[in-house]
């Protein structure tokens, strides 16, 4: 068997892939919209962010399933919220102890990833019916998918914005900022040109999938 | 035993009991590192008000705290007596807390002995857009503060005034463009903390000599 083909049929890989591009969070299912605005003017900000959604989406998911056959329907949200909420104080007490000097950029942020629709909507979508290896693998593939897009969005709000690149300066000095980069807008605007291009990109693959 | 009344009740009991488990040992192991890293970054900001360099390995720091800071109590809180190398007194440092766009914003003002004069400013703690609002923490603002007067000027007024452009006038500071609201705020907050600073005993009595 070639190498691609078995690439294609093995479940794994497929439901990691859709996470990070046939089906990801953020310009297919429009999740975590809010985190993807609010982060994304410096790249240091945004690759922790990310870091932390990826660890917290995975080991929810992997969690969430591993109880799938023991938790009761009725209660099943209040058990999710839980599990979520541990894992971003596990995240968050390690950026503290072990960064603090990106805890005190951050701020606020770290404690605001439990906000974040992706994991709450992978764990319901996904993780409560299926078992736990291929849930981790969702919950990695939707974080690292939320991850790039975020990255890519900061790349260019910072370079435009600020001049600089996870600080540094790489732009000239006569380089005129676009103060607009840095604030919301800018994150409108570019969050609204990378899903118009990457689902451009993406058409072909779906044909028969509508907006 | 799934299809009893209590069952929802009791898996959400041990879930938590063992979620919380987990997550409480997690911060009594860590607690210490995490306090030590706290006083290690506010012990920065302290030096860094005062233009110090502050080391970031934390024996150094810990060595150079204990041989220039001195922290004393008063009844407005917990200030510092830092010295310089020749132990020749370099100022007071005072913690400062007011209102900013999405929170409080907190720091350390150092002031020079005699309280006439403002050496720096350090900002400890804030939750202010990164960017825009959170700009107050970079040099090019933090070092305009060098120098300023504490007193109002003699016809009344605040002793600070924020401005959005370069300032020309020495009680001017050059606001962060942008960040209106986190501006304006810090600029009322600050003025209302000189006006008090002025009265604090380690300026206003013979301590400050």
């Amino acid at each position: 068997m070639r190498p691609t083909l078995w690439l294609r049929r093995s479940l794994g890989v497929s439901t990691l892939r859709r996470g990070i591009w046939d089906d990801n969070p953020i310009y297919r299912q429009i999740l975590g919209i809010c985190s993807a605005l609010a982060v994304t003017n410096l790249l240091v900000n945004t690759a922790v962010m990310s870091a932390g959604l990826v660890f917290v989406t995975a080991m929810s998911s992997f969690t969430v399933s591993c109880l799938r056959t023991v938790t009761p329907k009725r209660v099943r949200m209040m058990a999710q919220v839980l599990i979520i909420a541990s894992y971003v104080i596990v995240v968050d007490i390690a950026i503290k102890a072990y960064l603090p000097a990106i805890s005190e950029a951050l701020g606020p942020y770290v404690g605001l990833i439990i906000t974040n629709c992706i994991i709450m909507g992978r764990c319901e979508g996904f993780a409560a019916k299926n078992p736990p290896v291929l849930s981790f693998l969702d919950g990695l593939g939707c974080g690292i998918g939320y991850g790039l897009v975020l990255l890519t969005i900061a790349f260019f709000r910072e370079l435009l914005g600020f001049g600089t690149l996870f600080g540094a300066p790489v732009l000239p000095d006569g380089f005129t900022r676009w103060v607009i980069m840095v604030m919301p807008p800018g994150a409108f605007f570019m969050l609204g040109l990378v899903m118009w291009l990457l689902r451009t990109v993406q058409k072909p693959r779906s044909p028969a999938e509508g907006g | 035993m799934k299809s009893s009344p209590l069952y929802p009740i009791g898996f959400m009991v041990v879930l938590a009991a063992f979620f919380g488990a987990v997550v409480s040992s997690l911060a009594l192991v860590t607690r210490d590192r995490v306090e030590a890293g706290e006083r290690a970054q506010f012990r920065q900001h302290v030096l860094s008000a005062f233009h110090l360099p502050a080391p970031r390995e934390p024996d150094a720091l810990a060595r150079l705290w204990s041989r220039r800071v001195e922290e004393l109590a008063a009844p407005q809180g917990e200030y510092y007596r830092v010295r310089g190398e020749d132990g020749a007194l370099l100022g007071y440092g005072f913690r400062f807390q007011g209102p900013g766009f999405w929170g409080p914003i907190s720091g350390v003002l150092a002031v020079k002995p005699g309280g006439t004069e403002i050496l720096g400013i350090a900002f400890t703690k804030h939750q202010e857009t990164p960017g825009l609002g959170g700009r107050i923490t970079e040099a090019w603002f933090r070092e305009q503060f060098r120098g300023k007067p504490l007193a109002p000027p003699p016809g009344g007024g605040p002793a600070l005034t924020f401005v959005y452009r370069p300032p020309r006038e020495p009680r001017e500071v050059e606001a962060v463009t942008g960040a209106t609201q986190t501006s304006s705020r810090l600029e009322e907050s600050l003025n209302r903390f000189l006006e008090d600073l002025r009265r604090h005993s380690a300026l206003a009595g013979g301590e400050a000599r």
